[in-house]
């Protein structure tokens, strides 16, 4: 009895009510005894796009129209890609009970903590949509591009999450690595600044286009600003998607039956 | 396709982790190192080489001291576990009942929650919807339903847990202890409805202490010890050789003490004298 990745993954997007249903759950109680309920979910993100954008518009040297929308997008993926890490660091051990009674299609567990992430996304949307419709430089109806650009990043992130939660259930350590590592990214990837500001060939230059979070973001983020996207952006995500399914493939059925006695 | 569970050499190995034996120094160094040493890794044999056939309309009590290996067993059998050698062969459709009050989610409500849970079983969302009443109703909460879980009793919590495990037959029962929590009236009706779906199903494997249970509802007993297996029969039997191999261990016990406490006796003298 192997387990393979994409049968089970398989299986888990034909019933789809357990993972659906208890992510759902999760959201709803956890913002159920504030008064403004799921408001909650896109105050912080605004607060941030509006107080960062406008101050870091003037200290980057940017005009504010281009940079708030650029802030917005760049953060609200970003996010998105932190939140499917930490939630698939440790949903395997939050599930022990299930896992326990013999619910191993540890994909249903994948996928909850990819659905739960994507649902945070979808509702910070609203924030990028408001920058876009503010700025005279864009256009709201510009953000339909994320209907193609989007699901590559999630495709990308459902590899990364079903290796992150392997790994998270066998080391916990691996979560609070994670987590130190992605406070730096955020700094280190071009959100706050823009990447254009390194010439190509020096230092600066190479360390962004090795960053797999700079190439996802980017990827989605230029054609709604209207810009570019580079070929090496293209290959850099091509090789990541292919080489990243095989590594989960590869991990998962190698690891996958072990994790009841991990956790 | 008949219902069965056929086990063959089944060896489950582990991994588990120690910590570092210390000293028992100031309380402070306690704390201190509970805190700084590293766990080591070692393996541990669950299971030995275990082989069996349940067949349909087995009743099996998997009898043991404790540590003996009946839950890893159980766990083995409903799929959590892969044995490390050897294989298992199960047909039919499995329902564990091993820890029913887990799996809620706390801020939810009943209603949410017995969804939750029903789902997890596989149920599909259109047959939980018209499950949900009888399940209130047999666990006496449907003056509650609409409360959130964490205003209820650990009891109550069992009792709901209980009702949407066995709110469906399957073919195959495994049940870790008979249920017992609760108070007087739900335990009686609980038993009649444990008493029902054990007749109901094709095959039960239950880890029991109760004796009484087992012999009522049990057509076959399986001893382990250890990790193995050391009897596999009618429950009468194995009931009675589970009481011979722990008499036997008793006094094994008691002569390795005598032999012990013999052996120290002239060490003792030689140092007098």
């Amino acid at each position: 009895m192997k387990s393979s990745f994409l049968s089970h993954l398989r299986e888990s997007t034909r019933f789809p009510e357990f993972w659906a249903y208890s992510s759902w759950l999760d959201i709803v109680t956890k913002y159920r005894r504030t008064r403004l309920g799921l408001i909650w979910v896109v105050v912080p993100v605004a607060v941030f796009v509006a107080a960062i954008g406008s101050i870091y518009s003037r200290i980057m040297g940017h005009e504010p129209e281009f940079y708030i929308p650029y802030l917005a997008i760049g953060y609200v993926v970003w996010r998105f890609i932190v939140q499917c890490t930490n939630e698939a660091a440790g949903i395997l051990r939050g599930h022990k009970s299930f896992i326990m009674d013999g619910r191993t299609r540890l994909t249903d567990f994948v996928l909850r903590s990819l659905a739960k992430a994507f649902f945070y996304f979808v509702c910070t949307v609203v924030v990028i949509v408001a920058a876009l419709a503010w700025s005279p430089l864009t256009h709201w109806w510009d953000i339909f591009s994320m209907l193609l650009t989007f699901p590559l990043v999630i495709v990308n992130m459902m590899w990364w999450s079903a290796c992150m939660s392997l790994i998270g259930a066998r080391h916990p350590d691996a979560g609070e690595l994670i987590n130190t590592a992605l406070r730096f990214g955020m700094l280190l990837t071009p959100i706050l600044w823009v990447g254009s500001r390194f010439e190509a060939g020096t230092l600066g230059w190479f360390a962004i286009q090795a960053n797999p979070a700079y190439h996802l973001i980017t990827f989605v983020r230029a054609p709604i600003l209207g810009e570019q996207v580079t070929n090496l952006t293209y290959i850099y995500l091509a090789v990541m998607t292919v080489g990243g399914w095989i590594l989960a493939y590869l991990l998962y059925r190698r690891y996958a039956r072990f994790v009841p006695l991990w956790i | 396709m008949s219902v069965h569970i056929r086990a063959r050499n089944l060896t489950l190995e582990v991994p588990y982790y120690v910590q570092p034996e210390r000293q028992g120094g100031s309380w402070l160094g306690t704390l201190v190192g509970a805190a700084t040493s590293v766990p080591k890794r070692e393996f541990a044999t669950l299971l030995d080489d275990v082989s069996f056939d349940i067949e349909e309309g087995d009743r099996v009590a998997l009898i043991g001291s404790n540590g003996a290996g009946k839950t890893t067993l159980l766990r083995v059998l409903t799929g959590a576990f892969h044995p490390t050698q050897g294989h298992v062969d199960i047909q039919g459709s499995r329902q564990a009942l091993l820890n029913l009050g887990l799996g809620f989610n706390p801020e939810g409500t009943l209603h949410e929650n017995i969804y939750l849970r029903a789902t997890a079983m596989g149920i599909p969302a259109r047959t939980v919807r018209t499950m949900v009443q009888a399940i209130l109703e047999f666990a006496e909460l449907e003056h509650v339903a609409n409360r959130r879980l964490l205003t209820l009793s650990s009891g109550q919590r069992m009792r709901l847990g209980f009702a949407i495990s066995t709110s469906v037959q399957h073919d195959i029962m495994l049940l870790d202890e008979w249920f017992g929590a609760g108070d007087f009236s739900f335990v009686r009706k609980a038993r009649a409805r444990l008493t029902s779906r054990v007749e109901g199903s094709k095959i039960v494997v239950v880890a029991s202490h109760n004796t009484d249970l087992a012999k009522k509802l049990c057509n076959k007993g399986m001893v382990l010890q250890g990790g193995k297996l050391a009897y596999m029969g009618s429950v009468t039997d194995a009931l009675a050789k589970y009481k011979e191999l722990v008499e036997e261990q008793k006094r094994a016990k008691a002569e390795a003490e005598a032999a012990a406490a013999s052996a120290s006796q002239p060490a003792d003298t030689v140092s007098q004298s």
